[in-house]
């Protein structure tokens, strides 16, 4: 249950809102405003994002559900912190702050294939 | 020191106080489900969390969903139902088959909310039901819900594999709940009860206001389900399991708290049909009573109660049969050879019969059957034939089951009327009649009576609530013009039935008779003597007054002889003297004429 620190000096998720358009593949983080497993995952997806350079072309988008509960009914949110990536034709979900490193590496690398 | 002491006394009575008129009492919420609100005095807690326990199959999402409908049909508060195990569609399959109409209920009404996580779903790292709660806040403004159901809540929070993140999660949506005044179902399974799983039901009973387990076990072949009040934070409640059935309206709660009191009470006296029955009873059944007929197979239990049956039918009166393992047609057809016309009250619509299986059901879901005809009928009668086949299973509850018929009877001012089937008595009454002969008002026994090789039912009234009854045991025959009681023989220090009786009455018959013939001939006999001795009393009486008209005759002539003679003795006389005279001196004839 050890979230990572997060690392300095890296693109904080919420600024890549409008992120670069690739191949379609869009990193979508359903958070609960600054709660601590929202915020440990917000950081460890910045981190995994910069370490593993791993998806080419992809787009990452963060929601809000206490910002936004319309959102959260219409997109069915159940728990925060959800990462679903999103491809042309299927997604792959991840629930939890996102502090297992691994489990993250193995969501990104699959992302990379939804194309 | 003693200053500081009272000071504290003061302030903590001014705490108490405050406490007092600060917290309120836990106000409750109907569930619909009537005997669970009779348990629990009133309902759920309002703006509380309760917890619905129990293995799968028992009923838990059944009871949830059941008082979010009843809550919206009741009191027009919508409700949402999340469910985390099941899919929205099945949900509403799985009570389309009730008589809810659920699937008519529009969704802004009643949401059902899918809360599962997709299937291909990895965890990684802790998380929050914070999304969720989100979205049914969203919902909650949107169509004013007042109730939530967390359906099988267990399965998402277990997932997160840590006592403290499943404590903070629940804690979260009980802090939510009391934010958003709503009330709360969560309903969580215990089956698996490995020790975690024991750990978190233990743990959601003790962040729970008001904890229910929803229970079922095999008795023999028998399944028995029960519902019952574990915990109820700031009220009193029934802690006993109590019986429950799920039937065509979903669940009922059988509560085992039997009120006996508010019952209607008539002096109206209603008809047996049976005349001599009604005349030992000292005009028949009380109205609104319970009758209790016990006796072995065949002793024409059925055939009272039919009678029952008929003679109110026969006055306008409506009432319910309800039998068990024979067929409606076939009680018709076997009441029809004694005489008793069933079928007509029944095409009449007077009369509403039910023929239930013992077998397979338990003694509350024939309960709830019985209910659901006589909320329906509305009968004045009602006969349950027989109430002992409730008895004969393995049922827990049966005892309880066969007192809340007679009471949902007496409540409602029902003339109830159940049989019961005791083993071959030998004109005793057997200790072991069931549970419902003391509350029933009249128990009458009928037994066989075996003499001379020959089977005969006599019937016996045991007790009678406030009437005068007969205490004389008597012979109950059947004939194809229905039921009759006849006067047993009792006589010579012997009891005797059917035939015995009948010989014995022939007996007496024929030696009356002889004793009439010989009586006659005597009398006849002494009547001659006595005309006899008449005559020659008369013949003596006559003799005697001829004789004593003779003896009067006779003095009568001695009189006048006597006189005669007297005259003729002095004429006699006279002459002699004027002879004498002629010669006599005359001095002597002057001394004569001196005397």
């Amino acid at each position: 249950m050890s979230a990572k620190a997060p690392r300095k000096g890296h693109m904080p998720v919420a600024a890549a809102n409008s992120g670069a358009k690739g191949n379609g593949i869009c990193l979508r983080l359903y958070v609960a405003s600054t709660t601590p497993n929202s915020e440990r995952a917000k950081s460890n997806l910045d981190a995994a994002l910069r370490d593993f350079s791993v998806v080419p072309g992809y787009r990452v988008e963060l929601i809000d559900v206490l910002a936004d509960a319309k959102r959260a009914v219409t997109d069915n949110v159940i728990v925060t912190p959800t990462l679903v990536a999103i491809g042309p034709t299927r997604q792959l979900i991840m629930i939890g702050d996102l502090s297992d490193s691994h489990k993250l590496q193995g969501l990104l690398e699959a992302a990379a294939n939804l194309s | 020191m003693r200053k500081f002491a009272k000071r504290v006394s003061e302030l903590r009575s001014a705490r108490d106080r405050g406490r007092v008129s600060k917290y309120q009492p836990i106000r409750k919420k109907p569930t619909g489900i009537a005997g669970f609100d009779q348990i629990t005095d009133g309902g759920l807690p309002e703006g509380r969390l309760t917890v619905v326990i129990g293995g799968p199959g028992m009923g838990k999402s059944l009871f949830a969903l059941q008082t979010l409908v009843n809550r919206l049909r009741t009191a027009g508060e919508p409700g949402l139902f999340v469910t985390f195990e099941e899919p929205v569609d099945r949900v509403r399959v799985n009570v389309a088959g009730l008589d809810w109409a659920f699937n008519s209920i529009p969704e802004n009404r009643l949401a059902v909310i899918d809360a599962r996580l997709p299937g291909d779903t990895v965890q990684a790292g802790a998380f929050d039901v914070s999304g969720l709660l989100a979205a049914l806040t969203a919902r909650k403004a949107a169509m004013g819900a007042k109730n939530v159901v967390f359906d099988g809540i267990d399965l998402l929070i277990s997932s997160l594999n840590d006592e403290y993140l499943e404590r903070r999660e629940l804690a979260r949506i009980d802090e939510w709940i009391r934010a958003e005044g709503m009330t709360a179902i969560l309903t969580v399974k215990s089956y698996s009860m490995s020790e975690r799983d024991q750990k978190r039901a233990d743990l959601i009973q003790y962040l729970t206001d008001c904890v229910i387990r929803l229970e079922g076990r095999l008795f023999d072949a028998n399944f028995s389900r029960t519902l019952r009040v574990v915990k109820y934070r700031g009220s009193n409640f029934a802690p006993d399991a109590v019986p429950m059935a799920i039937g065509h309206s979903g669940i009922e709660v059988v509560p085992n708290q039997i009120s006996r009191d508010n019952y209607p009470v008539f002096s109206e006296r209603i008809s047996s049909g049976v005349p001599r029955l009604d005349a030992i009873l000292d005009g028949g059944f009380t109205r609104g009573s319970s009758i209790l007929l016990s006796g072995a197979p065949g002793t024409a239990k059925t055939s009272l109660a039919s009678s029952l049956v008929a003679a109110g039918c026969a006055r306008g009166r409506k009432a319910v049969f309800v039998s068990f393992d024979e067929s409606d047609a076939q009680i018709v057809a076997n009441m029809r050879s004694i005489g008793i016309d069933l079928g007509r009250h029944v095409a009449s619509g007077r009369l509403a019969m039910m023929s239930l299986r013992s077998n397979g059901h338990s003694p509350e879901e024939c309960f709830l059957n019985i209910c659901d005809l006589v909320q329906r009928h509305k009968p004045d009668i009602l006969v349950v034939d027989p109430l002992s086949a409730f008895m004969e299973t393995a049922y827990p509850f049966a005892a309880v089951i066969s007192e809340s018929v007679v009471d949902l009877a007496k409540s409602k001012g029902i003339t109830f009327l159940g049989t019961s089937l005791l083993g071959q008595a030998d004109g005793e009454i057997e200790a072991s009649a069931i549970h419902v002969s003391t509350i029933a008002d009249t128990w009458i026994h009928v037994s066989y009576v075996i003499q001379n090789g020959e089977r005969n039912r006599a019937l016996t009234i045991v007790k009678s609530r406030g009437t005068g009854h007969s205490n004389q045991v008597r012979e109950l025959a059947l004939t194809d013009k229905g039921i009759d009681l006849v006067d047993v023989y009792v006589g010579d220090g012997k009891v005797l039935f059917g035939s015995a009786r009948l010989e014995q009455q022939q007996l007496e018959t024929r030696d009356e008779r002889l004793e009439e013939v010989q009586h006659a001939r005597r009398k006849f006999e002494l009547g001659r003597g006595i005309a006899e001795l008449q005559g020659r009393a008369q013949a003596i009486v006559q003799e005697l007054a001829s004789k004593r008209r003779e003896a009067e005759l006779e003095e009568s002539a001695e009189k006048v002889r006597s006189v005669a003679r007297r005259k003729a003795i002095t004429q006699r006389g006279l002459i002699r003297r004027l002879a004498d005279d002629s010669r006599v001196h005359p001095r002597h004839k002057k001394q004569r004429a001196g005397q």
